[in-house]
C-alpha cells in the first residue's frame, strides 16, 4: 500500500492484505503525514501525543488525515469509528479500500496491544 | 621641629609622593587603553577627559562584580537545591514510604512533577466532591509517590482526603479497578501510559477514571 521506505510496517495477514498497519516514531510520523495526498488515513496514537497531535491537526488542514480522538465511552453512532479508546468521525463508511490505518505509537508494546485490538474488530 | 620630626615628615612626604606617582602611572595606563578604544580623530578630544575614563572604568568594575554576584547566586540555589533533593531521596529509599515530608519541593522535584498534572487532579476531584481516591502510577514514578500525595493534599481544598496506591495488581496500562474497589475509591487517577481499556462493559462495576498521559511533545 504505502512505500515508505523508513517506516516499519506491520501487516496484518488476512486474505485481502489490504490493511497494513505502521510503527513509527514521532519523528516519521511528522513526515509521513505531510506527505500524505492520496488516500484519506485513520491517524490513532498514543495518548501522550494527544495534545501534540491535536495542536498539530489544527494547523495542518489536510482532508486526508482523519485524527482520532481520546475517548473511553461506547459509542453508539455508526459514523464513529471506536477502537481502542480512540474514536474516528467517518466521512463515508469504514471499508479497507477507502482507508489506511495509521498507529503513531510510543513503544512496540503498544503496537502490539493496538495491532491486537485491531485483529480482534476483524476489520477486512 | 626637630632632625628626627623633619625626616619623618620628609619621609612622609616621599612616600606620598612615590604613591601617589605609582597611581598616576596605573591610571595612565588605564587611559591609554580606553584611549586606544576610539577613534584617532576622537582622541584628541577624550585625551584629557578622565572623568569619561574614570566613569567607564567604574562601570566596568561595577558590572563585573555584578554579573559575578548573580553567577554566585545561581550556584548556591543550585548547590543547596540538589541538597535538598538528595536528601530527600536518601531518606525516601531508607523508609520506603513516608507520608509527611518536612522538606520543601526542590527545583529538580518541581520540575519532575509537572508531569503529574497536579492541578488538574485536583479540579477533577474537587468537581466529583471525592474524598477517597486511589492513585495508580508506573514502577518508575514510585519514588515520587509521595511528593505526589504531598502536594496533592496541598492543593485539594477538603481536610479529610485519603489516598490509596494501587496498581501491583495488573499491568501498569491497564486500571487496577479490583484494588481501587477494595479500597472503596470513589475515583482512581491512573498515570503514565494507558492501553485505554474500556472500563464500562460487561456489567462489571467500575468507578471514574482520571487519566494522566505524561505528555510528550512532536517534533
Amino acid at each position: 500500500m504505502f512505500s515508505i521506505s523508513n517506516l516499519y510496517r506491520k501487516s496484518f495477514k488476512n486474505d485481502r492484505e489490504l490493511t497494513s498497519l505502521f510503527h513509527c516514531s514521532s519523528e516519521d510520523a511528522v513526515q509521513y503525514l505531510s506527505t500524505v495526498n492520496e488516500r484519506s488515513s485513520l491517524v490513532f496514537y498514543d495518548p501522550c501525543y494527544q495534545n501534540a497531535i491535536e495542536n498539530y491537526s489544527k494547523t495542518v488542514a489536510s482532508s486526508h488525515l482523519i485524527f482520532s480522538k481520546i475517548n473511553t465511552e461506547n459509542l453508539t453512532d455508526e459514523s464513529t469509528f471506536s477502537l481502542y479508546g480512540r474514536s474516528v468521525q467517518l466521512p463515508i463508511p469504514l471499508d479497507p479500500s477507502n482507508y489506511s490505518i495509521i498507529f503513531i505509537s510510543s513503544s512496540n508494546a503498544s503496537l502490539n496491544n493496538f495491532a491486537l485490538y485491531f485483529h480482534a474488530y476483524d476489520f477486512q | 621641629m626637630r632632625i628626627n620630626d623633619l625626616d619623618q615628615h620628609h619621609q612622609r612626604h616621599l612616600n606620598n609622593g612615590i604613591t601617589n606617582n605609582h597611581r598616576n602611572n596605573c591610571f595612565r595606563n588605564l587611559q591609554i587603553y580606553f584611549f586606544f578604544a576610539f577613534k584617532s580623530d576622537q582622541r584628541q578630544t577624550l585625551k584629557n577627559d578622565s572623568t569619561f575614563l574614570s566613569f567607564s572604568l567604574f562601570c566596568s568594575v561595577k558590572c563585573f562584580s555584578f554579573l559575578l554576584f548573580c553567577l554566585g547566586s545561581i550556584y548556591s540555589y543550585v548547590v543547596l537545591d540538589f541538597c535538598i533533593w538528595k536528601q530527600k531521596k536518601t531518606k525516601t529509599n531508607n523508609t520506603n514510604l513516608s507520608f509527611s515530608s518536612p522538606l520543601p519541593l526542590s527545583f529538580f522535584d518541581t520540575f519532575q512533577m509537572e508531569k503529574f498534572e497536579v492541578d488538574a487532579c485536583k479540579n477533577w476531584i474537587e468537581t466529583n466532591n471525592f474524598h477517597t481516591i486511589a492513585l495508580q502510577v508506573p514502577d518508575e514514578d514510585l519514588d515520587k509517590i509521595q511528593d505526589l500525595i504531598d502536594s496533592l493534599q496541598k492543593a485539594v481544598s477538603f481536610e479529610n482526603i485519603e489516598f490509596f496506591l494501587v496498581g501491583d495488581g495488573c499491568s501498569p496500562c491497564c486500571n487496577d479497578l479490583l484494588n481501587a474497589q477494595y479500597c472503596q475509591a470513589q475515583g482512581l487517577i491512573h498515570f503514565g501510559h494507558s492501553c485505554l481499556a474500556l472500563s464500562n462493559h460487561d456489567n462489571q462495576q467500575t468507578i471514574p477514571i482520571f487519566y494522566v498521559f505524561y505528555q510528550q511533545s512532536l517534533p
